[in-house]
């Protein structure tokens, strides 16, 4: 995007989704995989946020729009572990559940018998990861897209 | 003089307990002087005992006067010291569980005394060690006891005065023994304590944390409303504070460059002729200068607030640096003073405040979760992690990238070098425990962190390189870190990298050096038939540009203290 104005990149950017709808939209895939992992791979009911959602600016290519950010939503953490011989099945669903979102084909960093780490990339850059190891993980982390009260969308509204 | 064992002495109840007794002084005084008030002569009554009743009330109103200027002087000093009092405590508190960690001992005298006791001979690098806690030490008692004295030298000072009867003079000028309020107040601002002045510039880290240690809670948020430039770049003060004050010098910064460029704006405009152009042309530089620096502080600004527009509670603007041609800046993702694991991230060429500085936060900001992510399957979750972007120098500026070697030289690493080492060790002095804290360095800002662990000794304990021309080193072993605690990661097509190889002018390539972790940019298949992502190129290996690299793995395993060595993590 050499050359690219910081208004030609605001305008591509709307039109993404605001961030509040992203932001909705990951809630909702990450719900929908809690409860499918409890209840088709036995993890338990219980998680926890452990950590707090963190928002920066967005990196390159548009660092220079003032008006986008990109969140890392709070990790999901469960104390238990996806057990071996589940792992294949909470991947599939992990994939399915992601796949009806729209997410994309999936990328493992790790995956080995004591350790398997698998994410999905959505159209803008975000993604959501589902790990385990001695306890279990469901991030994510959103693309780069316009705060809701900058998106012209919002500005047309009616009031 | 002030000595330790008295410091160690010092309670603030018992001058919490004077200002009350000092309040029903007070009131008494206010009781009498309402009698006073009432007992004013009759109209009728005229003649010599008139006028000598008059003057006999006149001096007692000036005495009423007096004494409620000396009670709301010492009143305010005591109280002020007694919330100083506390300042000091805790200093010596934080100094005496130092010391008695690393076994040694303050004397009464305030002299650091060795404690441990081994009939075994000290090996040289734990010797070494302890010599930098022990100048910690020393620095620290030095600057608590700098406190302690400048508190005793102010109260005494407070009660002299009002013992000599010289706080405030009533000189008869208002008989009206009403305004003893405003006499008390009066006296109160004579009672104000001083702060005592920060160390010099060039301080220690440890004396700037011993300084900012024994201050109190109100004199600490003085100095931040109004001299924020002595508190936001001192390497030693608490994060918090330091990103408080920089939120204020930034505000400053904002409105005075702001009048610069106008006036230069104005000086422009006025010129004209041959003579004017080339003035315009000098005047156009300068004004191009100050035009990057607000940007930068736009930027600031953008990372300082969320998309609703109050202040992040999750960054912290540890530095800001407006002097030089650039802004200079450090910013950290979480709590520095208090996460388990902070790493401190310096970049390298062309790296400019404006420019790239919201792009680095937002891929430390990444990193801190992928960190985190990975404390949580570990079942670690109860540890924290702060990533630091630091660009507290100016790397070189330019825009050929093929022939940058033949015109950079180390210079600009070599001074940012020693103040990354000073950055490192203040965020170790501003808090009670170490962190277990990592130095990584991308291309020439690996070179400047290779120097700074080259000439220091500091607290990092793991060093990650990347994309790096060389660290000024030709081992790891001359890096002050612990061994096998090195690590490099050199991707495909990335031609900084492989600098060291053809010149060696930065030191031999970190990828060779015996000792160095060599770790994995690839992308594997894994046996499910999935990919991990390699990193190709320079600029990639940990940049938050929507996919996740093996390298970002291998680099949030490093800061948390768990490197994955495996060649191939994904098999």
């Amino acid at each position: 995007m050499t050359g690219v104005s910081p208004k030609q990149k605001f305008d591509e950017l709307a039109k993404r989704p605001d961030i509040e709808a992203v932001l909705k939209r990951y809630e909702q895939v990450r719900t929908e995989i809690r409860e499918r992992l409890a209840t088709e791979v036995g993890l338990p009911q219980k998680w926890e946020q452990p950590y707090k959602e963190s928002e920066t600016p967005c990196g390159q290519p548009y660092s220079d729009v003032r008006e986008a950010i990109a969140v890392q939503m709070a990790s999901w953490a469960n104390d238990g572990r996806i057990a071996e011989d589940k792992w294949s099945r909470a991947q599939e669903l992990f994939i399915e559940l992601t796949g009806r979102h729209g997410f994309g084909e999936p990328q493992v960093v790790v995956d080995n018998p004591s350790k398997h780490e698998i994410r999905v990339y959505d159209a803008y850059g975000g993604s959501i990861m589902l790990g385990t190891e001695k306890a279990t993980v469901l991030s994510a982390r959103t693309g780069c897209h316009l705060a809701q009260g900058a998106h012209p969308r919002a500005k047309n509204a009616p009031a | 003089m002030v000595t330790w064992s008295d410091a160690k002495r010092w309670e603030p109840g018992p001058l919490h307990d004077l200002v009350g007794e000092l309040n029903s002084e007070f009131n008494e005084l206010s009781d009498t002087s309402d009698e006073l008030d009432a007992s004013a002569a009759p109209a009728e009554w005229t003649g010599g005992g008139s006028e000598a009743a008059a003057n006999r009330r006149g001096d007692l109103v000036d005495q009423c006067q007096e004494w409620a200027g000396e009670i709301g002087a010492v009143r305010r000093a005591v109280g002020d010291v007694a919330d100083a009092v506390t300042g000091v405590q805790n200093a010596v508190r934080e100094i005496e569980s130092l010391a008695a960690a690393q076994q040694f001992v303050v004397t009464d005298d305030g002299t650091v005394m060795e404690a441990l006791c081994t009939a075994e001979p000290v090996p040289g690098e734990i010797q070494t060690e302890r010599n930098r806690i022990k100048a910690e030490l020393v620095d620290r008692v030095e600057q608590c006891l700098r406190q302690a004295k400048d508190l005793d030298a102010d109260l005494a000072s407070v009660l002299k005065a009002a013992a000599a009867g010289k706080t405030v003079a009533a000189d008869g000028e208002s008989t009206e023994p009403s305004s003893l309020g405003a006499w008390g107040n009066t006296g109160a601002i004579a009672g104000s304590l001083s702060i005592v002045a920060p160390p010099p510039v060039g301080a220690s880290p440890a004396e700037n944390a011993g300084w900012w240690t024994a201050l109190s809670s109100a004199q600490r948020a003085k100095l931040i409303e109004t001299n924020p430039e002595l508190v936001g770049n001192r390497d030693g003060v608490v994060a918090k504070d330091r990103s408080a004050a920089n939120l204020k010098l930034a505000e400053k910064a904002s409105i005075s460059l702001k009048s610069e460029a106008q006036a230069i704006r104005d000086k422009m405009a006025n010129l004209a002729g041959p003579g004017g152009e080339l003035q315009k042309s000098a005047l156009k530089q300068d004004l191009e200068r100050i035009e990057a620096k607000l940007r930068s502080l736009d930027s600031i600004d953008q990372i300082m607030h969320d998309r609703n527009g109050n202040v992040r509670s999750d960054v912290q603007l540890m530095s800001l640096d407006m002097t030089g041609d650039r802004a200079k800046a450090a910013v950290a993702n979480g709590d520095v003073d208090n996460a388990d694991h902070v790493a401190v991230f310096a970049p390298g060429m062309n790296s400019t405040v404006d420019g790239s500085l919201g792009g680095y936060v937002n891929d430390t900001a990444d990193l801190r979760q992928h960190a985190q992510d990975e404390l949580i399957v570990m079942g670690r979750s109860d540890e924290s992690v702060a990533t630091v972007t630091w660009l507290g120098y100016e790397p070189p500026q330019t825009d050929d990238s093929d022939t940058w070697l033949d015109v950079v030289t180390g210079d600009a690493a070599e001074d940012g070098g020693q103040k990354l080492a000073k950055f490192y060790n203040g965020i170790d002095a501003a808090r009670p425990t170490d962190p277990h804290m990592t130095a990584l360095g991308h291309s020439y800002g690996s070179l400047a962190t290779g120097i700074a662990l080259r000439d220091n000794v500091t607290g990092v304990d793991d060093a990650a390189f990347f994309g790096s021309p060389g660290l000024g080193v030709d081992s790891t072993s001359e890096l002050r870190i612990p061994e096998g605690h090195a690590f490099t990661w050199e991707a495909r097509e990335d031609p900084v990298a492989d600098v060291a190889n053809v010149t060696e002018r930065f030191g031999l390539d970190p990828a060779g050096m015996e000792g160095m972790h060599h770790m994995s940019t690839e992308g594997y298949q894994t046996p499910s038939g999935e990919s991990t992502e390699a990193s190709t190129g320079h600029s990639e290996y940990m940049r938050n540009d929507g996919v996740f690299q093996t390298s970002e793995y291998g680099m949030s395993r490093v800061i948390i203290g768990s490197p994955d060595l495996r060649p191939n993590p994904a098999g």
